[in-house]
């Protein structure tokens, strides 16, 4: 049977705890910057839970106690019922630093991608000791949550939902980003507290990227990512729609992507390297004849971790040798330039079983045609 | 002012040729660059961010949407525009830039050591610059006969950014316009729950032509104001209104109110708003420009304003702030400074402008 570890907040909080104490850590001051995007990993709301409005800090100490900084000041009631305590609400970041002290064994995580005069601040005033923790801390923290995983369901849920109110729309005349608007508010109807969709059409195109103002035309091929979020979970799932009849060569082009899809995902298993996901699809298609393709600049990543504030295991890349393990969530998503059909889409979020992989989405990726 | 962002704005286009016409973004980097001659620099770097791009709009129109973005600007020839994406990205890039020379970020390391320009360099930076682009372009920098850093030129940028060209009024008065519908249906929503009333609101947004709409709806515990997560509890009889919407790529932020008992703030000064008068005269609460950053700094309280300037005003009262957004006249019209919008919650004679909302 295959079956995913149900990890609680408390079990994360204390792989974490041993993680730095097998480092000699004795207190971690993690760091969000307030962005909250698809890929921008966030080691505050990963460990707490907590999705701060602007830059925040967290002290995590190896017994497990938690202090809170946050911005703007009129949060930190918000902040201090998350934590069950006090938090300390500031509205300038350097006033960060009135609550930050030196102590030996601190390291930090997040700092390289805050502000640079906020992080040299406080770096400074944690003491020259205190270094980058982020590699261990997410090697330390990557399985999901049990509640994370449940998160990752319903936004999966409602991105194939949302898939659907978008083929109900599609017609000639329609602009791709009246579209995109859309679609994004049906799916934050359904319950996403957020969605990154990308969505462009036309006849070929090179890549999938943010929407224009262009109608729509019978004959366009529509390239599309759902990835909403459910409690900043963020999934992702990729679709390809004819408008009327496509192409001769399109449907077994796209056919060639879902099975290169299927030849990724049968690799997944705890033990398994990323790389070997991402080889798995570039031997299928390289076998096909699209080995040129399979490389940059048609191709860089094959997937990629999707998380609340983790990416961990990383791109499905052939240079990632991360170890898959029970609980990782990510998206497989063979997503190629062909020369006979131009850029096309295909991916499932799935999640990793202890005897392999467990996809999240209820229907997998097929060529579907809308008829004008 | 921190507003929770949204991953990927989608919506029309944020920035359109014909809109903004060519002139303006000539002027624009003739400006800019009359500032590096000044300070002896051969090029600037000027980032921008998700969480700020202040800067890089105004110059290229480009704001970033995927992360960051760099503006690499020669003392003569082409600007470059890098930008966060795949190479197959290029034409949703190159579509909101009057520039011509845009390509795909690879490392900044790497770009910025393959940028045809001599040294020294300037730089403006966005506020969300991080550590790890910091340290890249000091080592890019610092790595040649120059050394250190590149000359901060932010604060030179923000002065030339503060008054807005009489071109580009237009954009900014659509704006506020669409800010004082928004409010308007966040006041008169029967919405049954706060994330309904956003989702509303977004959609209004997005039908008027603006590309990204935050809000923050606050409860007032304890007499003041504080944010509250989106979720399916009734909209509060009493809340602050945060709104901020970017249209055209001029963000405009306003503090509205819900609700029968109104904030009371000290709005005796706004009538006196006017081109040499300084904010520290004045008495008001924060007061910052309209531009092409939601976290523009406050002016100096010490430097007059100056004629054209478009300014957000933030009176503070004890239950919750309320704004007004003017263009400074000279000298002030019999009505005071033209007003492009003050929060429905401040009656005409109260916030001491005789005129009434636009």
């Amino acid at each position: 049977m295959n079956t995913i570890p149900h990890i609680t907040r408390t079990d994360r909080r204390r792989a974490l705890a041993a993680a730095m104490a097998a480092h000699g850590i004795e207190r971690l001051v993690l760091a969000s910057t307030g962005l909250h995007m698809i890929d921008l990993p966030n080691p505050l709301l990963h460990l707490t839970g907590f999705r701060s409005i602007g830059p925040a800090l967290v002290t995590f100490d190896r017994h497990g106690d938690i202090t809170a900084m946050v911005m703007p000041a009129d949060d930190a009631g918000r902040a201090a019922r998350h934590f069950g305590g006090d938090a300390a609400g500031v509205d300038e970041a350097t006033d960060i630093l009135g609550h930050m002290s030196s102590a030996p064994h601190t390291a930090t995580v997040g700092f390289g991608a805050l502000p640079h005069r906020l992080a040299g601040s406080i770096t400074a005033r944690l003491g020259e000791d205190a270094r980058s923790f982020d590699d261990a801390f997410y090697a330390a923290t990557s399985p999901k949550l049990h509640e994370e995983i449940t998160a990752a369901s319903r936004a999966t849920a409602i991105a194939e939902a949302g898939y659907e109110h978008m083929k109900a729309l599609i017609r000639p005349g329609l602009r791709e980003c009246d579209l995109a608007v859309a679609v994004n508010l049906f799916m934050k109807a359904q319950g996403a507290d957020d969605s990154f969709l990308m969505l462009n059409a036309g006849p070929r195109a090179d890549a999938v990227m943010p929407s224009s103002e262009r109608p729509l035309e019978e004959g366009d091929l529509i390239l599309v990512e759902l990835s909403p979020s459910v409690e900043g979970q963020f999934v992702q799932i990729c679709r390809t729609v004819a408008i009327g009849e496509p192409a001769p060569e399109i449907a077994p082009g796209y056919e060639l992507l879902v099975q290169a899809m299927r030849a990724g995902i049968s690799k997944v298993k705890p033990g398994v390297r990323m790389g070997e996901i991402c080889g798995a699809i570039d031997d299928l298609l390289s076998e096909a004849g699209f080995a040129q393709y399979s490389r940059p600049p048609f191709i860089r990543r094959r997937g990629h971790g999707l998380g609340a504030g983790s990416t961990h295991p990383g791109d499905v890349a052939v240079d990632n040798d991360t170890a898959l393990e029970a609980g990782m969530v990510f998206i497989v998503h063979p997503n190629q330039f062909l020369p006979t059909t131009g850029y096309m889409m295909c991916g499932e979020p799935l999640v990793v079983g202890e005897a392999g992989p467990l996809v999240l989405s209820s229907r997998e990726a097929r060529l579907d045609v809308v008829t004008p | 002012m921190l507003m929770r962002n949204i991953t990927l704005p989608t919506g029309p286009y944020d920035w359109h040729e014909t809109k903004v016409p060519r002139r303006i973004y000539d002027a624009r980097l003739d400006a800019l660059r009359a500032v590096m001659r000044e300070g002896g620099l051969a090029g600037t770097i000027l980032s921008g961010s998700t969480f700020d791009d202040g800067a890089i709009a105004w110059l290229t129109g480009f704001t970033p949407k995927l992360g960051p973005a760099y503006a690499l600007v020669p003392l003569a020839g082409q600007p470059r525009l890098l930008f966060s994406g795949g190479p197959g990205m290029r034409p949703s890039a190159q579509r909101l830039t009057w520039l011509e020379d845009v390509a795909a970020l690879k490392s900044l390391t790497s770009d910025l050591s393959a940028w045809d320009c001599p040294k020294p360099w300037g730089l403006v930076e966005d506020a969300g610059l991080s550590a790890v682009a910091m340290h890249a372009i000091g080592h890019v920098h610092g790595g040649h006969v120059h050394g250190g850093m590149p000359t901060d030129l932010t604060a030179a940028m923000d002065r030339l950014r503060r008054v807005p060209e009489a071109a580009v009024k237009p954009l900014i008065h659509r704006g506020a316009e669409i800010l004082g519908l928004i409010e308007t249906s966040l006041i008169e929503t029967a919405a049954p729950t706060r994330w309904e009333a956003r989702l509303a609101a977004e959609q209004l947004a997005f039908d008027l032509g603006a590309q990204d709409l935050r809000l923050r709806l606050s409860a007032i515990e304890g007499g003041r104001p504080e944010p509250v997560d989106p979720d399916g509890a009734a909209l509060p009889e009493q809340a602050a209104l945060t709104i901020a919407l970017r249209a055209d790529g001029y963000w405009l932020l306003g503090h509205g109110w819900r609700g029968p008992r109104r904030p009371r703030p000290d709005t005796a000064g706004l009538a006196r708003l006017a081109a040499g008068v300084a904010p520290a005269t004045l008495g008001l609460g924060h007061i910052a420009p309209l531009g092409h950053s939601l976290v523009e700094p406050p002016l100096d309280p010490q430097q007059p304003l100056a004629e054209g300037q478009c300014l957000r005003v933030t009176l503070d009262s004890p239950t919750a702030p309320l704004s007004v957004l003017v263009e400074i006249t000279a000298p002030p019209l019999p009505s005071g400074p033209r007003l492009l919008w003050a929060a429905a919650a401040l009656a005409p004679q109260q916030s001491g402008l005789t005129g009434v909302r636009p």
